[in-house]
């Protein structure tokens, strides 16, 4: 049985570092996202300016909770921490869930400031705030996850190559798929590969809350994203050893 | 507590054995030495036991669980050789979220984390960030966290490698207390055999494959004398005609090896038929690290 206590703990060990590291989490949180949206805001024509706004809640959503749950069990293994927690009764459900709340904690104060932001300078218009929420909340889970499986997958205990591998995938997600633009602009094969991508309908739950379009209906992508999140918290607690951690 | 191994081999990508059929029982055993030379598995070993890797062949059960069942029931304390902290925190605060991971209520969690504290003497620096601390203390704390929640069973690998005289002494009466108060069984990994000696019960050398299991007293036993005479002469000479069966002379001193007490008590008659030429006698027993290296040396199976 998931203990909720063990997941709070395991939470706030690994959040701790980036909440008591107060400038490069304004780095990472803030400055890295803005100073990304202020030239793509300057390039772009204004009526696909609200694409940008997305862009940039995505951006922050991603680089916080992939790359970092990436580099937290990339660093668990560089430095041997996690030879202490394997000694514990956690289990790697509790072990995945803790490195969410972690991310949440990370996360959700840099998104709701950039949010803020965007609504303010009246980039951002949203009309469903149920919706918004929910595409924030499924964004974080599915990054934090897919982090958490490439970090595990990569047998490497090579810090660098994890965080290399992580920051590639990041990449892919936010700017080789239409989420700064609209996704008419990409040539029909490619809007097809883009449409399998799950930022793609992050970026579409997001946008149909606040009057952007990305020609995706909302039922297809809440089954994209329902499916998804099962299989990859199935793989997460069945599938992984926590062995193969160390 | 007994742990059980039975035939435990541990190959690493399917060409380096580490384990060799390492079998061995345990029942009620407090502290359990664990040594042999570096590199001779003797962390695999502990590892296998304490479920952090399976083995490729044999099994662990301890009181009848499996390594994963005894750690998910919070049976056990593992201090590892390498394992860095969380340093951008202060030492109680690593201590406590690792409490509640081990299972502890919130008021448990605190309750322990002071007992720990006051039990390995971290007060002054509970408060401090783990970065700031020097490296004997970052030990200290490793090993701290393998009391918490009060384990039955601690694995603990070179707790004091790192740290002072002094302070090894005070931390060896801690873990023996801690022992002798809960009732607990720890196995350790440890180079210092001679500062163990008297509080261990069982030593096991391990080298790839078990070559010794037994007391303190039967592996001194293994050197094969009971104590070392030092002879030193006042000046170089031929040497007395030493009446025990295994002595060397080497320039001005006689080295002598002595079985049994009645045979140290007709030597030293004999040295005082001889104090004329005699400046100086040492008498010390054989140190435990002197009959590992025997024992090694011989490669005996037990």
């Amino acid at each position: 049985m998931v203990k909720l206590l063990r997941i709070y703990a395991i939470g706030m060990m690994y959040a701790m570092w980036m909440l008591k590291n107060k400038l490069f989490y304004i780095y990472l949180t803030l400055f890295f996202p803005i100073s990304i949206l202020i030239p793509f805001y300057l390039i772009t024509p204004e009526e696909n300016r609200p694409y940008v706004a997305i862009g940039t809640i995505v951006l922050t959503l991603l680089s916080n909770s992939l790359v970092t749950a990436c580099q937290d069990l990339a660093m668990d293994k560089l430095l041997k921490r996690i030879a202490v927690i394997l000694t514990t009764p956690v289990t790697p459900i509790e072990y995945f869930l803790g490195q969410v709340l972690s991310n949440a904690l990370q996360t959700f104060p840099a998104i709701t400031t950039i949010v803020l932001t965007l609504y303010i300078v009246r980039l951002l218009n949203i009309t469903n705030i149920p919706l918004f929420i929910a595409g924030l909340t499924l964004g974080w889970y599915l990054a934090t996850s897919i982090g958490f499986i490439i970090a595990v997958t990569l047998r490497a205990r090579d810090y660098q190559s994890i965080v290399i591998v992580s920051n590639v995938i990041a990449f892919i997600l936010v700017f080789l798929v239409p989420i700064y633009y609209p996704p008419t602009h990409l040539p029909g094969p490619l809007r097809n590969v883009a449409i399998a991508l799950p930022t793609l309908h992050i970026a579409n739950l997001l946008g149909l809350a606040s009057n952007v379009n990305y020609y995706i209906d909302l039922t297809t992508s809440i089954i994209y994203l329902a499916v998804l999140t099962s299989s990859l918290t199935f793989i997460v607690s069945k599938r992984i050893k926590f062995k193969d951690l160390y | 507590m007994r742990i059980y191994v039975r035939d435990v081999w541990k190959v690493y990508g399917g060409s380096v054995i580490a384990l060799r059929g390492v079998s061995f029982e345990l029942v009620d055993s407090r502290l359990v030495i664990l040594a042999g030379p570096n590199g001779a598995g003797k962390t695999t070993l502990v590892r296998v036991m304490d479920g952090e890797l399976s083995p490729t062949k044999g099994y662990v059960s301890i009181d009848g669980l499996s390594p994963d069942e005894a750690r998910v029931k919070g049976l056990f304390g593992v201090m590892p050789q390498e394992a860095e902290l969380h340093e951008y925190l202060t030492v109680r605060e690593y201590l406590y979220y690792l409490s509640l991971i081990k299972g502890l209520s919130r008021s448990d969690a605190r309750r322990e984390v002071n007992r720990v504290i006051d039990d390995f003497m971290l007060h002054e620096y509970a408060k401090r960030k783990i970065r700031e601390l020097s490296g004997g203390f970052k030990r200290r704390v490793l090993l701290a966290q393998a009391f918490l929640g009060t384990p039955q069973l601690l694995f603990l690998d070179e707790p004091t490698v790192g740290l002072d005289p002094e302070m090894r002494v005070k931390l060896w009466r801690v873990i023996t207390k801690y022992l002798n108060d809960y009732g607990a069984t720890a196995i350790l990994v440890t180079h210092y055999l001679d500062e163990v000696k008297g509080y261990a019960d069982k030593v096991l050398l391990h080298k790839g494959k078990l070559v010794f299991m037994g007391t303190p007293k039967e592996l001194l036993d293994r050197v094969g004398y009971r104590y070392r005479v030092r002879i030193r002469l006042t000046s170089k000479s031929e040497g007395p005609d030493i009446p025990v069966t295994k002595y060397f002379i080497r320039d001005s001193e006689v080295e002598v090896f002595v079985h049994d007490d009645e045979e140290l008590l007709n030597l030293m008659y004999f040295i005082r038929t001889i104090k004329d030429i005699v400046a100086e006698v040492v008498i010390d027993r054989p140190s435990l690290e002197e009959s590992y290296m025997e024992v090694l040396r011989l490669g005996e199976v037990t």
